[in-house]
């Protein structure tokens, strides 16, 4: 289908839903937090019952999400050491590398041979498809953009030597450094000299520079890439690669892969029956300088992992975050990333799914890759740019929206399919901005604000105490949450006592302050600029590794 | 991965849409019973806490495991016998009425020991003691000689006699003892030879100061005389309606300060007094011009009609309180007038919002934090809650426990009446000296009372010693309790 994913040039009927849609996320996050604390004024009685239904709901929910969370966890351990070269390889001669992989099997350890079992089962269902066999790997090529505003020469530095770490896959890899024109003259010099340094190392490296104010477009990030990716296509036509070969990779430029991501990307479009009908998501953590933060920063920013962790357990509903990767062959039939949107990342799923009438998926991918967790230098001044950065996140919700608006036009995506990705889109941003604050404040007002009437009754006492019983229990969710960003964050350069762990662990309940400023605040704040029609620009978080 | 996820969804919301509903049913109080009828009965329950903790609850003879603080659930509607109980205390016991989905909270019970733990402060025989409101001293009156006043600190358990050996009023007879809240001074009217004199004693002195300021006085038998605490240079003593100002630093007498007044009270710096049926305010400098709080009018004309002085009185920032020469009792709050006779005294707590009040036969409170009966086409305020009406003399009340309890004199006995009208009731702690006053500290927990025979100050642990928490936050707040008008 054809639709316009952008907010402009709309026709007044179209308009009129937009605004709608606009409105709608923040009104309801705001009429469920001042509702609830209106209601325990005025009917403490049904607030009370309120309360607990939604404790209920969360709790459940909690332990739910944690469960996969470990799920995930482990199979993402599972693959620590699988040697995805070896498997694309092997599947470039698919049908003698089945037959050996059952003689292989019984050498493994127990991890292996889960892996292997794994392979053999996408193996199988890749076989049974039969025509769309993938390209042999050595025909498949990557596209990495990395937008560059005003990132340091030494954080774009290490990003291009993470990618020419792949050593052997680095001849098939384009790399385009999307240059903004009204970035310092310092940096683009600095730029152009790391371009020097590493274009020998891949098949290519560009450094293509975006002109500032092009029609159409926003100062957003999604216009920068756009340029380049239209200057890569370019040069794929010019050297006669089919874009259905071609993985583009939209790196942000703090990332950092290891030397096994391409691999592991290429093996994912492979197996995938249909790899130019999906984005390959890998899971983003924030190694880079973690130990070099605030504390609070480091929950946040493990904690955004485990939320993206627990996404790839649900590849149905799975959307496009941060560092993403597609086929190329699909970009450009959508037309590229929104060029007027901050949220380029999850906006390119969006798009791609109303283009491809719902036949559009995320794989996820069992594969990290490596940002910078924000750091501005100061405490407050890092606190501050924490909340920008989960602002401008947030600011996601201008999506729905587009997709309501998408979902209302088409007619070939099924209304389940609609309601479904619809309901999450809008339900996981309300909950966002809304279930830090319900749980802190407003699960307790109908007992703090009792009235004589109310506090003689014997849902004044049990609702306390279920209140109370409710985070006891979350609390065990936490441990679980401690024990795992423990394994999953990298070793300390320096090595540190027991305490230094137990007090790493500590950090984590500063859960409660951070979910309320540092996570629903920000995402109301973007809801209600979204609902006033208060627009944001991109902002680039402050970042800085020692 | 996705068939697990969606697996455990359904059984999550499944689980969810079970136990809801379920929840929510037991947390109104739903319990399925094959006693009942129908099966699910809505029952009540009860809630506990003693001071101190850790006593057993006993109802309808069945003893429960949990000790206080607890809340006994699933009571099915009906009338119970309870019964708290701790080793060495006194047990409680009341019968309780539960309704269905109500709960009825007992959250300041006070277990009383067996024994009161008696100690003896000063083994001296004494007439009267009179406490100096919201300070650390108490005086001690020995004989009606001043000679023989002693001071007592009641914080550090340290007496001293008032007057130095070698002053001239040693022998001078006291027939009035003025104080005022928060105020470590104490104003003595003393007949010395025939002359009236007026003793101006600072408590909180290692050796008590006593200056003799008669020569502010115009007159020798003022019916009241009052000072801020903040400001103690500024006395104010009224003859008839006639309001004196005296500065005891300049050591000038201002004659009619203000005439004509039915009462008056210094509060924040100010002077509030009553006349014809207004309320003045005048600063108490006297410098800056009258104003009118409440202007005259017929409603006020009404309310203090016929009527003679009145103590005015501001128990907090918000609310003030009359009390008239016949025992009338109004308050600037609805519905204004309390008791129209025969009102004795009435001791307001430290927040100012609860007053325990007495006549010759009854006590009562006053609670103004009560929430307004609604739906009632008529807006009422509080009333008065009487709590002991069976009394012969009562003459003092403080409220103990934060305002849980009130204990009282009557006649010779001191007795301890909860609020609230759980109907226990009242308990007699002590008896104390004939004619004696009495003296409770909330930061102490103890009654301070002269023993019947001998006179001796005794004291008697009402709160256990760990439990001044109580006094505590009074004394951040700033506040205590007033004496016993």
């Amino acid at each position: 289908m054809t639709f316009v994913y952008s907010r402009k040039r709309l026709r007044r009927k179209d308009e009129f839903l937009q605004r709608l849609f606009e409105v709608l996320p923040g009104a309801t996050s705001w009429s469920l937090i001042l509702g609830l604390v209106a209601l325990s004024f005025w009917m403490p009685l049904v607030s009370s019952i309120l309360v607990i239904a939604f404790l209920l709901g969360w709790i459940l929910r909690l332990f739910y999400l944690t469960f996969f969370l470990v799920l995930s966890y482990l199979r993402l351990s599972l693959e620590k050491n699988t040697d995805w070269l070896e498997r694309i390889r092997g599947m470039d001669r698919l049908d003698d590398y089945f037959a050996s992989l059952g003689k292989v099997n019984g050498r493994k350890d127990w991890k292996s041979r889960m892996s292997l079992w794994f392979h053999r089962k996408e193996l199988i269902k890749l076989k049974k498809m039969g025509e769309d066999i993938p390209p042999p790997s050595s025909q498949i090529y990557h596209l990495v953009v990395i937008p560059i505003v005003k990132e340091t020469a030494a954080v774009i530095e290490a990003n291009i030597a993470g990618i020419a770490g792949n050593h052997v896959l680095a001849k098939q890899i384009l790399v385009a450094i999307a240059l903004e024109g009204r970035a310092q003259a310092s940096l683009k010099e600095g730029v152009r000299q790391v371009a020097a340094k590493y274009r020998t190392r891949f098949m290519d490296l560009l450094v293509v520079e975006h002109p500032d104010g092009l029609p159409g477009e926003a100062r957003v990030k999604g216009a920068n890439t756009t340029y380049a990716a239209k200057a890569a296509a370019a040069y794929f036509e010019k050297r006669r690669i089919p874009f259905e070969n071609v993985i583009v990779s939209c790196f942000d430029a703090d990332t950092v892969v290891s030397s096994l991501y391409f691999s592991c990307l290429t093996y994912c479009f492979m197996v995938c029956p249909d790899r130019h009908r999906a984005s390959f998501q890998p899971i983003p953590v924030y190694h880079n300088n973690i130990w070099e933060v605030p504390g609070f920063a480091r929950v946040v920013e493990t904690g955004s992992s485990f939320f993206q962790l627990i996404e790839t357990t649900d590849p149905e509903k799975l959307v496009t975050f941060s560092s993403h990767s597609m086929s190329f062959q699909a970009l450009v039939e959508v037309g590229y990333w929104p060029t007027d949107m901050i949220s380029d990342d999850s906006g390119i799923f969006w798009k791609a799914y109303l283009h491809f009438d719902g036949h559009y998926q995320v794989v996820p991918m069992l594969m990290t890759l490596s940002m910078d967790v924000v750091d501005a230098g100061a405490w407050w001044r890092t606190v501050m740019s924490l909340y920008k950065q989960k602002r401008r996140w947030a600011w996601g919700v201008e999506n729905f929206p587009l997709v309501m608006r998408g979902f209302l036009k088409n007619k070939k995506i099924s209304l389940y399919n609609k309601m479904r990705h619809g309901f999450k889109l809008f339900e996981a941003h309300v909950t966002w901005a809304a279930l830090p604050f319900l749980l802190t404040f407003v699960g307790w007002l109908p007992t703090i604000l009792a009235g004589e009437e109310f506090s003689k009754t014997v849902l004044y006492y049990s609702a306390s105490r279920f209140t109370q019983a409710i985070f006891s229990l979350s609390s065990l969710a936490l441990i679980g949450t401690i024990f795992l960003s423990m394994w999953l964050l990298p070793r300390k350069k320096k090595k540190t006592s027991l305490l230094w762990t137990l007090i790493h662990g500590l950090e984590w309940f500063l859960v409660p302050l951070i979910l309320i400023f540092l996570s629903a605040m920000p995402a109301l704040d973007a809801q209600t600029r979204l609902m006033f029609n208060r627009r944001m620009e991109f902002w680039v978080s402050d970042k800085r590794r020692a | 991965m996705v068939t697990l996820r969606k697996i455990l969804f359904y059984f999550f919301v499944a689980l969810y849409l079970v136990l809801c509903p379920l929840i929510i049913l037991y947390a109104l109080g739903y319990i399925f019973t094959p006693k009942v009828e129908e099966g699910f009965a809505k029952t009540g329950l009860m809630h506990f806490e003693t001071l101190p903790s850790g006593a057993s609850v006993s109802i309808a003879n069945r003893q429960y495991a949990e000790r206080t603080p607890t809340t006994v659930r699933n009571l099915l509607a009906g009338t119970y016998d309870v019964k708290i109980s701790r080793p060495g205390y006194r047990s409680w016991t009341q019968t309780i009425g539960i309704a269905p989905g109500k709960a009825v909270a007992f959250d300041k019970i006070l277990l009383m020991p067996d024994e009161l733990k008696v100690k003896t402060l000063i083994p001296q025989s004494f007439e009267d003691l009179l406490p100096v409101p919201a300070t650390r001293f108490l005086l001690l009156f020995q004989t009606k000689k001043a000679g023989d006043l002693v001071v007592f600190d009641w914080k550090d358990e340290i007496a001293r006699p008032l007057l130095a050996g070698d002053t001239p009023f040693r022998d001078a007879l006291i027939v009035r003892s003025f104080v005022t809240r928060k105020s470590p001074f104490v104003l003595l009217l003393v007949k010395m030879k025939w002359q009236t004199r007026f003793l101006w004693c600072q408590l909180d002195k290692e050796r008590p100061e006593v200056k003799d300021i008669s020569d502010l006085f115009a007159g020798d038998d003022p019916s009241d005389i009052q000072w801020e605490s903040e400001n103690p240079e500024n006395l104010f003593a009224l003859y008839g309606g006639r309001l004196d100002r005296m500065d005891l630093k300049k050591r000038q007498l201002h004659t009619g300060f203000l005439e004509n007044i039915q009462g008056f009270d210094p509060f924040r710096g100010k002077i509030y007094a009553l006349r014809a049926s207004a309320l003045l305010q005048t600063n108490s400098s006297g410098e800056e011009g009258r104003e009118a709080v409440a202007e005259r009018g017929a409603f006020l004309e009404d309310l203090f009609r016929n009527t003679g002085t009145f103590r005015v009185d501001f128990i907090s920032g918000r609310t003030l309180c009359f009390f008239g020469a016949k025992g009338e009792f109004f308050t600037n709050d609805l519905p204004y007038r309390f008791v129209s006779e025969g009102l004795r005294g009435y001791q307001p707590d430290s927040g100012g919002r609860k007053i325990a009040l007495w006549k010759k036969d009854r006590l009562g409170v006053l609670d103004f934090t009560k929430e307004m009966r609604r739906k009632e086409l008529f807006e009422r305020g509080p009333e008065i809650d009487w709590i002991f009406e069976k009394g012969m003399d009562i003459t003092q009340a403080y409220f103990v426990y934060g305002t849980s309890h009130v204990l009282f004199r009557d006649k010779e006995g001191v007795f301890l009446a909860p609020v609230g009208g759980s109907g226990v009731p009242a308990e007699k702690m002590v008896t104390v000296r004939e004619g004696s006053s009495v003296f409770y500290s909330d930061k102490t927990g103890r009654l301070y009372y002269l023993e019947p025979g001998r006179g001796h100050l005794l004291s008697v642990d009402i709160l256990p010693e760990w439990a001044g928490f109580s006094g505590m936050f009074t004394e951040l707040e700033g506040q205590g309790q007033e004496p016993a008008k």
